[in-house]
C-alpha cells in the first residue's frame, strides 16, 4: 500500500468528520466516520496500519478540541484498529457470522468504552439511561456502517474469495 | 542490534500497538498539564481558522430563523423592561432605605461557536474568540439562558470552551429562594443533578437555580436553570435536585464570555 494514499485517505476522513459532523448531528449525537475507516483499513491491510490509522486520527480528534481525557479518543481507535486487524484474510476462514459478530463487537466495545469514560456519572446513576445513550451513540455509526456494507461489504473489500 | 531491529519490524503491529496505547494513557494522565492546554490552544487556531468559513456558512443559513427570533424577544423584552423600570425605582427605594449598595459588573464578549468538536458527543466547543480579545483561561462562558461552560484552552484566535455536559463539569449552585446551596453535575440530555443538598431544605419544582459564587469562575447569580425534579435517597441525609438547563446545547451559535467581572460591596 502506497503511504501517500493511505495518508490522504485519512486526512480526508478527518476533514469529512471536521466539516460534515456537525451538519449530521441528531440530538447532539454525530457519526464517527473516523471509526469505520479505522475498522475497514485495519480489515484491509491489517493490525499495524490500523493502530497507525486509529492513534493518528484519534489524535488529530483530540486536538481539535476536547475538554477532559485527552487521548482517550486515540487510545479507543488504536484498540479498534489493532483489534479490527485480527480480522485481515479472515472471511473464509471463519463462518461470516462469526466474521460480522467480530467487528460489530469491536465496534461495541469502542463505543461501550468511550461512553463509560463520557457518562461514567449516568452509569453510576440509571444504567437504562446509559445503555440507551450507548446503544443510540454506537448505533447512529453503526447505521453507516451498515449501509457502506451494500457498497463495499467486507468480503469484498478484504479480496476474500466468495465461498 | 541487528536482531533487535528485525524482531522489531516482525512485531511491529504489537509494538505500534504498545507505544500508541503507551503515548495514548500518558497524555490522559497528563490532560491538565501546561504543556497540553498550550498544545489545544495552538492546535484550536489553526482548526478554528480551518473552520471558519463553513461556520460563516452556518450562520448565514440560520440568520434569517434567528432574526425572527430576535425581532419576537425584541418585543417580549420591550414590554419586561417597562414592568422592571418600576421594579428598579422600588428596589432603588429600599436598598437606600437598608444603607446597603451592591455593584455587580461583568464585561461581556460575544463570540461565535465555530466548531463542536469531533466526538460522537458534545462536551466542548470551540468560539471564534481568544486571548487576543481578552479572554482568559478558564472565562466562564453564558449565553442570555445561563451558563454553558468555561474556557479550557485559550489560543490567539480561539478557545476551546469545556460545555456543562462533559463529564468532568462541576458547577456550585444556589437554589432560590431556598438558597440551598450544593454542586451541579450533568447526567444526560438537559438534565443535570444536584446531590449535596440538605433534607430539610424547602425546594419546589419550579425553583430557580442560580450560580452561588462560590467561584473564582462564575460570578453569583448567573442563572443556570429550573428545578425538575426532587427525590430523596433512604439513608441519606441529603436529597438529589434534578436541574433541566434553559439553552438547548446543541444549536448553541452566539455566547458570551465574561471577560472581567468587577464585584464590590460598599
Amino acid at each position: 500500500m502506497l503511504w501517500s494514499n493511505f495518508l490522504l485517505t485519512m486526512f480526508g476522513v478527518f476533514f469529512l468528520q471536521f466539516f460534515l459532523s456537525e451538519f449530521m448531528s441528531i440530538n447532539m449525537i454525530r457519526p464517527d466516520f473516523m471509526t469505520i475507516f479505522v475498522l475497514y483499513t485495519a480489515i484491509k491491510f491489517g493490525r499495524f496500519y490500523g493502530v497507525i490509522a486509529g492513534f493518528t486520527l484519534g489524535l488529530l480528534t483530540d486536538l481539535a478540541g476536547v475538554s477532559s481525557y485527552f487521548g482517550l479518543s486515540s487510545l479507543t481507535y488504536s484498540f479498534s484498529g489493532y483489534l479490527a486487524g485480527y480480522l485481515k484474510n479472515q472471511y473464509n476462514r471463519l463462518i461470516p457470522l462469526y466474521f460480522h459478530l467480530s467487528w460489530v463487537s469491536i465496534i461495541l466495545f469502542q463505543f461501550l468504552v468511550y461512553c463509560f469514560v463520557r457518562y461514567q456519572y449516568l452509569y453510576e446513576t440509571n444504567l437504562i439511561q446509559f445503555t440507551i445513550k450507548w446503544v443510540l451513540t454506537m448505533g447512529y455509526t453503526m447505521g453507516f456502517i451498515l449501509v457502506l456494507q451494500l457498497i463495499f461489504p467486507f468480503k469484498i473489500y478484504s479480496h476474500a474469495e466468495s465461498s | 542490534m541487528r536482531n533487535i531491529y528485525l524482531a522489531l519490524i516482525r512485531q511491529r503491529d504489537h509494538v505500534a500497538f504498545f507505544l500508541a496505547v503507551l503515548i495514548s494513557f500518558s497524555l490522559i494522565l497528563s490532560n491538565n498539564t501546561q504543556d497540553i492546554v498550550i498544545l489545544q490552544g495552538k492546535a484550536n487556531d489553526i482548526f478554528s481558522f480551518l473552520y471558519k468559513p463553513v461556520a460563516r456558512l452556518r450562520s448565514m443559513a440560520v440568520v434569517e430563523v434567528e432574526a425572527a427570533v430576535l425581532r419576537e424577544k425584541n418585543i417580549q423584552l420591550k414590554l419586561q423592561i417597562e414592568s422592571m423600570l418600576n421594579l428598579v425605582a422600588e428596589n432603588e427605594q429600599l436598598k437606600n432605605l437598608l444603607k446597603y449598595k451592591r455593584e455587580s459588573q461583568l464585561t461581556l464578549l460575544p463570540a461565535k461557536v465555530i466548531n463542536k468538536g469531533l466526538t460522537s458527543n458534545l462536551n466542548t466547543i470551540t468560539i471564534d474568540v481568544g486571548s487576543n480579545q481578552g479572554v482568559g483561561l478558564y472565562s466562564s462562558v453564558l449565553t442570555p439562558n445561563g451558563v454553558i461552560g468555561k474556557t479550557v484552552a485559550v489560543g490567539k484566535y480561539s478557545s476551546i470552551v469545556q460545555v456543562i455536559s462533559d463529564v468532568n463539569f462541576r458547577l456550585s449552585v444556589q437554589v432560590l429562594p431556598s438558597g440551598a446551596r450544593g454542586i451541579l453535575r450533568w447526567v444526560y440530555g438537559d438534565l443535570c443533578e444536584i446531590r449535596e443538598v440538605q433534607k430539610n431544605s424547602e425546594i419546589k419544582i419550579g425553583d430557580r437555580v442560580l450560580t452561588s459564587g462560590f467561584s473564582d469562575i462564575y460570578p453569583k447569580n448567573l442563572p443556570v436553570g429550573i428545578v425538575a425534579g426532587i427525590r430523596e435517597e433512604r439513608g441519606s441525609f441529603q436529597k438529589i435536585i434534578t436541574v433541566r438547563i434553559a439553552e438547548n446545547l446543541g444549536s448553541l451559535i452566539n455566547v458570551f464570555v465574561i471577560t472581567e467581572q468587577k464585584d464590590a460591596l460598599e
